[in-house]
């Protein structure tokens, strides 16, 4: 049982299946995870990072970190005003050496999930570098209401 | 020779710059697109720019539903809302309406009955139908009658102020905006709700504000 010698076009055929192996697998899809990031159901009463830049769970590229956690959100709440309307908070906590100029808005939702209030505005603020900065946002109804709080970079 | 050669080289130059096409840009220019007014747009300076507009009213709104004296009262007050005493002293240039229509307009929508604007910009509007009801030109309407137009419980007073700076260098420019909003008893005088907007901008482009 001697091996058949292999011939130069079962080489050439050999080499460029490996070459499309390769490439296949270096193509610039989406990952699994950040597939998985930007399609989940957010639900409701959390806060979103619009923004990958800000906050991100996949890997950017090929040499790109697994894991950006330049802002996170230490804490979210809703509670009552003196004249029923909702008032939502959120603390955003900064990890880098660097101010962070962000824009936050809130969408107010009733307890049935659709979508309600008035039409939700960006609203800026300045997250200290190594520091926190409190979000806050006012309803205008006064019925009981979920929320979903979007941030992202300053444009 | 040298002087001959001279001239008549001018000369040619003199011709061929007459025979040159005038250059006229008449390239394609930028196509109009829609901007989105919460947003920095293209053009973008240190003023009050749309983005600045529809955030401070719609802060301003949201905080006077969620005051007590404004919009808890069983009977509704009755609120004037116009920039009457709402005055720019900013070296930015803005028409003051832009803020003090958007507010009203704004809070009216929300307020859904909690608060009863009065429209005194309309003050001469409504005194000519009401005269013209009261001499038989025309007939009463189908509402009601009253003796006189709605007061005002609560009325809108403001302003803008603003602190520049150039660094002569660079030519960066920087304002610092103050916008003040306040709502006065106008009975007591006394101020029951305060709102202010602050912001502070850097550019060194040459934006120019109508």
């Amino acid at each position: 049982m001697t091996a058949k010698p292999l011939s130069m076009s079962d080489l050439l055929i050999s080499a460029l299946l490996m070459g499309v192996v390769l490439v296949a697998g270096c193509q610039p899809g989406m990952s699994k995870k950040e597939y998985q990031q930007r399609t989940e159901d957010h639900g409701y009463n959390t806060v979103l990072f619009t923004d990958y830049d800000l906050n991100r769970n996949f890997k950017d590229g090929l040499i790109g970190p697994n894991k950006v956690i330049r802002l996170t959100s230490t804490g979210h709440g809703i509670q009552r005003t003196d004249t029923g309307t909702s008032q939502v908070w959120v603390e955003l906590r900064n990890h880098t050496d660097y101010d962070y100029r962000v824009e936050a808005r809130t969408r107010f939702y009733t307890e049935g999930g659709m979508p309600t209030d008035a039409e939700p505005v960006w609203r800026r603020l300045t997250v200290p570098a190594n520091g926190s900065a409190v979000y806050r946002e006012k309803s205008v109804g006064t019925e009981r209401l979920q929320y979903v709080v979007e941030v992202r970079q300053t444009r | 020779m040298t002087i001959r050669t001279l001239s008549a080289a001018a000369v040619a130059v003199a011709l061929l710059a007459g025979c040159a096409p005038s250059q006229v840009d008449n390239v394609r220019g930028q196509a109009t697109v829609y901007e989105d007014p919460q947003s920095t747009g293209r053009v973008q300076g240190v003023g009050i720019e749309s983005q600045d507009v529809v955030a401070m009213t719609d802060e301003m709104m949201r905080d006077m539903l969620a005051n007590r004296i404004l919009a808890a009262r069983a009977t509704p007050p009755r609120i004037i809302i116009d920039n009457e005493y709402f005055r720019n002293e900013s070296s930015s240039i803005i028409n003051t309406n832009l803020l003090t229509d958007r507010l009203r307009v704004e809070l009216n929508r929300a307020a859904n009955g909690r608060m009863v604007f009065v429209g005194r910009h309309y003050a001469d509007m409504v005194e000519k139908e009401r005269q013209l009801k009261r001499d038989g030109a025309v007939d009463g309407g189908t509402i009601r009658k009253t003796q006189a137009t709605a007061g005002g419980d609560y009325r809108l007073g403001g302003r803008i102020a603003s602190l520049d700076a150039i660094d002569r260098n660079t030519q960066t420019r920087s304002r610092y905006h103050q916008v003040t909003f306040e709502m006065v008893d106008l009975e007591l005088g006394t101020i029951v709700w305060s709102g202010a907007y602050e912001m502070r901008k850097a550019a060194q482009d040459n934006v120019l504000y109508r």
